[in-house]
């Protein structure tokens, strides 16, 4: 069973699809055609929403502005110049978002006293101002391209967290192990996957 | 901060506490720990920063796409009734009017509204459905109209009672919720459902909910993570009020972040200036206030009130020169009314003569000596009672009486003590829930304009009996309360270890 275990709801289409399609795309949307909006969210939400997870502090939930994010493109797409970049004008849109939302949490988190997060969500505003235009999540594909390479049972451990939702009392339960030994066992493979994306963005090879 | 020396040591106390916080497990003490590690490793903030962003994506990378998409497009067929980019026509869109005449494209475009509106609405998913209905209205995406039995729920909606309408809401997991006199908005994000209640009373059986994705309801006072449960929160403009039949939630205070778990059969008030503490229901009737001593929500003391443990969370050690006043509202102790005053206690040996431990004003005095004898104080102007026992027994027309409790109790040990004036013109005093003394009068309670309630010594102008010890969890009720309740009180404490 474990080896069946896979992040197999996303199609391999993070690398994009080309630009002649969205300009297609936005045409057809302009022109009335009725799929064709849904075909651009179909197209990007697997790259806008790992961008932004990538980016967001404790307490945004990226799929949030993700959201928003598309709906605004839909109500502004007359402003999209045909020819360029939709995925940078969407993640453009999506940062602008994601912005305001960090300087709340923040704001949120300094009043709850939660120290560590009043701190991602800082270093996250000024990685964000910082973000060059030219739009690059290596890191998504590299991730990936490193969940692979786990062994079945670290996927499977991974897929029953994240993909089920399972909370490490229930996953302990499950499997006769304590609820420290679960912890740790996540926390060492996310160290791995870690050092693996470190590593494959290092030589290039995430992509 | 971390008292960890041994660099191999250090390293892994990061470890240790970085996993924790990832999965939301840090306290508030390890979040301070965690923080002045990073701060002294940039290196480890570092890596802090990229194994989150990791752990986000790889929450984004196991959840369905299917799903996000549908919500995107089911907003869509709500939320846009106009055509894409039509409110204007900008120098951008050159190249495509060059392509689309304007005309052809206008045409067009209105046909696809109605397109996509039609194949977006039917793609939209329903998250539940209205089971009763009564005056009440759905807005979806700006427009607003009647909300029938059996119309669907879906995210963005919010269903606004007219007047004293009310609404009977089924979810897909069988969650249910009725509203009535106010508003309440849907959502489903990612992280699990979201409502946000806005004026207006919701009750709530939530059905279990998925580990990890918890129903969050969010009023302008407090927001509850609830698993699965039932409650009932109400909301208006002063305060947020949540009562719980069973289960838990966890509340969180928007004012500045405080939390409390709150458990079958207690009530929490969330308003500014009140602490923020869960009382069972029948004892939340009538209650003026809760001071529950905790460092965090002291009220303010002159001195130095010191933390110690009390039989109800943290309390505070007092000494003779730590006091605290606090003014109640006019409105709080109607006179002539019935009123308790009750608090945990435990006196201290080094105290001299009589202590009056807390007060109102000066004409209601929980008072006990050195060896844990307790007494209550009180001033009234009715008829002259001969038999009762006067403070100042020389004195002609003295007013003050004094109820002893006919043994001292352990010193050095916590108990619980009220005072109170009933309904049927009795003062009564009760230690650890057993009445000990009681006085009928004919009830000229005496009457102030102004009530303080004084912790640490006496009230009013003879700022004496300065109490020594320790204090914990002081209420005031503008009631009498029955046996059963004050018995109740007295076994919510737990005596801390020494």
């Amino acid at each position: 069973m474990g080896d069946s275990i896979s992040v197999a709801n996303h199609p391999d289409q993070a690398p994009g699809v080309p630009a002649t399609d969205d300009d297609q795309a936005v045409r057809r949307v302009l022109a009335g055609e009725a799929d064709a909006f849904a075909g651009l969210v179909r197209a990007h939400e697997y790259f806008l929403r790992t961008w932004l997870a990538a980016r967001c502090p404790p307490g945004v939930d990226g799929d949030e502005i993700a959201h928003r994010a598309f709906i605004k493109a839909y109500q502004i797409i007359d402003g999209w110049t045909l020819g360029s970049s939709f995925r940078a004008w969407l993640a453009a849109i999506a940062r602008n978002l994601l912005l305001a939302e960090c300087k709340s949490a923040r704001s949120r988190s300094e009043g709850a006293r939660r120290y560590v997060d009043v701190l991602v969500a800082r270093a996250r505003e000024q990685e964000l101002a910082a973000e060059p235009a030219e739009v690059d999540d290596r890191r998504a594909g590299a991730l990936r391209a490193c969940l692979e390479l786990l062994p079945a049972s670290g996927r499977q451990l991974l897929h029953q967290h994240y993909a089920e939702g399972q909370a490490l009392k229930d996953l302990a339960g499950a499997t006769g192990r304590s609820t420290g030994a679960i912890k740790k066992h996540l926390f060492l493979l996310r160290r791995k996957l870690h050092d693996c994306v470190r590593q494959r963005l290092a030589t290039g090879g995430a992509s | 901060m971390s008292t960890v020396r041994d660099p191999a040591q250090r390293r892994e106390h990061f470890d240790v506490l970085l996993a924790a916080w990832l999965v939301d497990d840090a306290s508030p003490g390890d979040q301070a720990e965690l923080h002045a590690l990073i701060t002294a490793e940039p290196a480890w903030r570092d890596e802090l920063l990229a194994i989150y962003s990791q752990h986000r994506q790889l929450a984004a990378l196991h959840s369905d796409g299917a799903d996000f998409v549908a919500g995107v497009t089911g907003t869509l067929s709500v939320a846009s009734r106009r055509v894409p980019g039509s409110r204007r026509f900008s120098r951008r869109r050159r190249a495509a009017r060059n392509v689309f005449p304007v005309r052809l494209l206008a045409v067009a475009a209105g046909l696809a509204a109605a397109l996509v509106m039609a194949w977006l609405a039917s793609a939209a998913p329903a998250i539940g459905r209205a089971e009763r209905v009564d005056s009440v209205q759905v807005v979806r995406s700006g427009r607003t109209r009647a909300l029938v039995v059996g119309d669907d729920l879906r995210a963005g909606d919010r269903i606004q009672a007219v007047g004293r309408g009310s609404a009977a809401l089924r979810f897909d997991d069988g969650t249910f919720l009725y509203l009535t006199d106010g508003r309440l908005d849907l959502a489903h994000g990612a992280r699990g459902r979201s409502l946000v209640l806005a004026k207006g009373t919701l009750i709530a059986d939530v059905a279990r909910q998925p580990a990890g994705r918890p129903l969050v309801v969010d009023t302008a006072h407090a927001r509850l993570t609830v698993l699965g449960t039932a409650f009932t929160v109400e909301d208006d403009a002063d305060a947020t009020r949540l009562h719980m039949e069973h289960g838990r939630v966890q509340l969180a205070r928007i004012a500045d972040g405080a939390a409390i778990v709150v458990g079958a059969g207690d009530q929490v008030t969330v308003a500014p200036g009140r602490p923020l503490v869960a009382v069972p229901h029948a004892l939340a009737d009538g209650l003026v206030g809760v001071w529950d001593l905790e460092p965090e929500r002291l009220p303010n003391f002159r001195g130095q009130p010191l933390p110690v443990a009390g039989p109800r969370g943290h309390g505070v050690r007092v000494d003779r020169a730590t006091f605290a006043e606090v003014v109640l509202g006019e409105d709080d102790l109607p006179f002539p009314g019935t009123f308790a005053l009750a608090a945990w206690v435990r006196s201290d040996p080094g105290m001299v003569g009589l202590a009056d431990f807390v007060t109102l004003s000066d004409y209601f005095s929980l008072r006990c000596d050195a060896s844990g004898r307790f007494m209550l104080s009180y001033i009234d102007f009715g008829q002259p009672d001969p038999a009762a026992e006067r403070f100042w027994p020389t004195r002609q027309n003295d007013y003050n009486y004094i109820l002893r409790a006919p043994h001292a109790v352990a010193a050095r040990a916590w108990h619980h003590v009220l005072g109170q004036f009933t309904a049927e013109g009795s003062y009564e005093l009760y230690v650890d829930g057993v009445l000990v003394g009681s006085h009928r009068t004919s009830g000229k309670v005496r009457h102030e304009d102004r009530h303080a309630l004084v912790i640490g010594h006496h009230g009013g102008f003879d700022r004496n009996f300065k109490f020594v010890g320790d204090l914990d969890e002081v209420r005031v009720y503008r009631r009498g309360l029955a046996t059963d309740e004050i018995r109740a009180l007295a076994a919510a404490g737990v005596q801390p270890s020494p």
